[in-house]
């Protein structure tokens, strides 16, 4: 049983050893991270200032900030900005040096109450509520595609391929996707999407562009009277007024948009939210020509109108359709969804 | 916690001081990581803080009672079948209910047997797949006497300790209780661990976020839209991107514990060098191979036939329990059957040139090279199993080898060269890595903190916006 028996406890370094090559004292290391964290957090300032900024409205934000704001003033006097300036010049990276400040959107809020009775009911049975009273759209031919953009949050990230796959099995649409994730119509202050969705229709002359946002928009929203709550009125205004001017954007030059809604959530505190944030796009959807909205509630729901993560595959037997966090699709959940935006996009073009 | 985010770097560094502050009393120092740890936990999913308590008490408990049965061989294999058994459930309740219902489901209709069993999705506790390893292999040891069984707090400490919960390396008790049992030694390799640290942080955040964006995921997203030539370098890029994201992940993982004065186990040694899929098991992932080894080979070889037919048997055996070890789904066990089926075949050819008289492997550097090409290109064949979605997915990707010539917009020079990089290191003297090494670790304060800053500043710089998980931070 000897080897039962606890080894000695070792002891520290002898007092008088001599310190071993490559070793430092605790406290000597713990300055030495600590002064590197500094300095990189200096020479990072602007990025890590950034990055504060994109923290939802709350105590986050502002601890964030009341550090980053002081960092950065000091970074920018001792012109430590620059060695991130130079090497994201020379690797032509984005840049983090301060922008003018964007245009506020518009905050006008468009009047609220719901057009139509196809538009109303989270449940509904429809997969997609067409609003569109479209005028005639060209027939595509695989020597002219039909150029497709997909654009959207992480939900796009299982979802894109699948609908890649979908509308390459037609052979007479050329679609491209712009993935960005945490991202939506929130916070422009962490990332653009307005912007960048102008970039991308010009750049890829898109005539049908599939949007999929709304799943980091349960948070906070910068309004001109200030931050305000989710769900509060002022959200609501603002969230809408944002996501019209999307709308608007992007149907300009006849292109059709198909706006996907939220599907069903886990999480009923969270689902309530997306319901709300599904609302509103179905709502504006109607008042835009050449906006389709696709509802995916009923889509991935159980016959109770419950979530469900599993549901019936092609061949009728049950399939993970949802990843563990509640939110996200499998690919099999991603192979659900696709049939359902290729048929409201062929309702609209003649694919053959 | 993610590691490469600005809220673990302030975690640890209020961590680092305050588990230093205690060393001189262990039981503190212990019961500060554990906190710390329960903390790290909780950031992910504080509502398994519960089911890790369960996991500790029910390895401690069944711990103990092998320990009092020693002299009693009955009652002790019956502890720790009992203990064994109930982590192993455990397990298999969290990461494989759900695809063995719907497997059975399947199966039982296509029979014409219909039942509905509940098709819950449960969550998957992070790190669980390791932390029942770790847990099982105290069983074991305290079982050969390795080790005296540790006390609740010293469990806890070891099986929840923060650097290595999410995706080890796999730890044994004898490696860590002493550890925490004893005052560490208050001169600690500073250099080495922040030099860890920061090359981690940029195997991960650079050079594996820059494969995977820039050509993996594409691949075996749509493999169809792709020449054969991308699909091939698709390939190789996910298994460059695979290497430098675990291996990263391991490389942060050393370096914090290092710092705290915990020493971990190595868990990668330039894997892709390896002449056959045999070898390459000793260098990639070296913790697990060791313990499917010790605690699953070694015993089914010594109740098996000395015969190289059972040797095969019980190598694909490892080979598949390693598979379903990395996940619920059929592609894994395509994974660790191409593994398994590659070193039977390995072993049958060894023995067969044994019997004839040769040396177990030719020699000659062409040779050698050539099998070094040929392993790479097994492991690359395991890796698309592995990561493909489905079987079907896994096909598809390999028939598109075969899509001929087309634009390859893929295939970049930057591409190839992370990838050749990434080889030509592999292929780097492990004296010249050694080197290396021991020049950094003895650089002066001044040069040291300058370099982390530039090197934090151009991590930052190419890192991607967010911080994309850890591909092994799933299983």
């Amino acid at each position: 049983m000897a080897l039962l028996e606890r080894a000695p406890a070792s002891v520290t370094a002898p007092r008088h050893a001599r310190p071993r090559k490559g070793t430092r004292g605790v406290r000597r290391s713990f300055v030495i991270a600590g002064a590197a964290l500094g300095l990189a957090a200096l020479l990072d300032a602007e990025a890590l200032h950034q990055t504060a900024s994109s923290q939802p409205f709350g105590w986050r934000y502002d601890v964030a900030t009341a550090v980053a704001d002081p960092l950065v003033d000091l970074s920018r006097a001792l012109h430590l900005t620059e060695p991130r300036h130079w090497l994201e010049d020379l690797f032509d990276k984005p840049s983090t040096r301060p922008q003018p400040a964007p245009p506020t959107p518009t905050t006008e809020p468009p009047p609220t109450t719901t057009q139509g009775s196809s538009t109303t009911g989270s449940t509904s049975s429809s997969t997609t509520t067409s609003t569109t009273v479209a005028p005639a759209h060209r027939t595509p031919t695989s020597a002219d595609p039909l150029r497709l953009l997909i654009a959207g949050d992480s939900m796009t990230e299982s979802a894109g391929p699948a609908l890649l796959d979908a509308a390459d099995a037609t052979g007479v649409i050329r679609a491209d996707r712009e993935l960005r994730y945490s991202s939506g119509l929130t916070r422009p202050d962490y990332f653009d999407w307005p912007a960048r969705l102008g970039q991308l229709v010009a750049e890829h002359d898109a005539e049908a562009v599939v949007v999929w946002l709304g799943a980091n928009d349960a948070q906070g929203i910068q309004t001109p009277n200030g931050p305000a709550g989710f769900g509060t009125d002022a959200w609501i205004a603002e969230y809408r007024a944002r996501v019209a001017a999307v709308m608007d954007q992007l149907a300009q030059d006849g292109r059709t948009v198909y706006w996907i809604g939220e599907p069903i959530m886990r999480s009923a505190e969270f689902d309530a939210r997306m319901r709300l944030i599904t609302d509103i796009y179905r709502e504006e959807a109607t008042r835009h020509e050449r906006v389709r909205f696709i509802d995916t509630r009923a889509l991935f729901s159980d016959d109770g109108g419950s979530y469900s993560a599993y549901l019936p595959g092609s061949d009728g037997q049950p399939v993970l359709v949802r990843r563990d966090d509640g939110i996200h699709l499998t690919p099999a959940g991603a192979d659900r969804l696709a049939p359902t935006v290729m048929d409201a996009i062929r309702e609209d073009w003649d694919l053959g | 916690v993610l590691f490469p985010t600005i809220t673990f770097a302030i975690f640890f560094m209020a961590v680092w001081p305050a588990v230093w502050a205690v060393a001189r009393w262990p039981v503190l120092r212990q019961l500060v990581l554990l906190v710390a740890s329960c903390g790290f936990y909780a950031y992910w999913d504080e509502r398994y803080l519960a089911l890790l308590a369960g996991l500790v008490v029910l390895n401690h408990a069944s711990a103990h009672a092998i320990a009092r049965a020693a002299a009693r061989p009955g009652l002790q294999r019956a502890a720790l079948w009992f203990g064994v058994t109930g982590h192993l459930a455990i397990l298999g309740w969290f990461k494989y209910y759900g695809f063995f219902a719907a497997e059975l489901t399947s199966a039982l209709d296509r029979l014409g047997l219909r039942i509905e069993p509940p098709l819950v999705q449960v969550v998957l506790p992070l790190g669980i797949s390791f932390v029942t390893f770790q847990a099982i292999s105290h069983l074991i040891e305290v079982r050969r006497e390795v080790i005296a069984p540790g006390r609740l707090l010293e469990v806890a400490t070891w099986l929840t300790f923060f650097p290595t919960i999410a995706s080890g390396p796999i730890t044994r008790a004898s490696e860590l209780l002493p550890q925490l049992r004893d005052r560490p030694v208050a001169r600690i390799e500073a250099n080495r661990a922040m030099w860890l640290i920061a090359r981690g942080l940029f195997k991960k955040m650079v050079l594996a976020s820059y494969l995977a964006s820039a050509i993996a995921d594409d691949v075996f997203a749509g493999p169809a839209r792709h020449s054969g030539p991308e699909v091939l370098v698709g390939i190789y890029g996910y298994a460059a991107q695979l290497y430098l994201d675990f291996s990263g992940y391991t490389d942060m993982a050393i370096g914090l514990a290092l710092l705290i004065g915990i020493r971990l186990p190595e868990n990668f040694n330039a894997p892709y060098v390896a002449q056959t899929v045999t070898e390459f098991w000793t260098r990639w992932h070296m913790t697990l191979s060791r313990w499917l080894r010790d605690f699953v080979f070694t015993p089914l070889a010594l109740r098996s036939a000395r015969t190289t037919a059972a040797t095969c048997r019980n190598l694909l055996i490892v080979m598949l329990l390693a598979g379903l070890w990395h996940g619920a789904a059929w592609t894994f066990v395509a994974f660790g059957a191409v593994h398994g089926l590659a070193m039977a075949g390995e072993r049958a050819l060894r023995q067969r040139r044994r019997r004839l008289g040769r040396p177990p492997v030719a020699g000659g550097w062409a040779r050698r090279v050539a099998r070094q090409v040929v392993t790479f290109h097994i492991i690359c064949l395991g890796w698309v199993f592995f990561r493909a979605e489905s079987l079907e997915g896994a096909v598809d990707v390999l028939a598109a080898l075969a899509n001929g010539w087309g634009p390859s917009p893929g295939v970049t020079l930057l591409v190839a060269a992370v990838i050749a990089a990434v080889l030509l290191v592999h292929l780097a003297p492990r004296v010249a890595r050694d080197r290396v090494g021991a020049r950094v670790a003895t650089l002066g304060a001044v040069p040291t903190i300058a370099g982390l800053a530039v090197a934090l500043l151009v991590i930052d710089v190419f890192g991607p916006e967010g911080v994309p998980p850890f591909l092994y931070g799933g299983f």
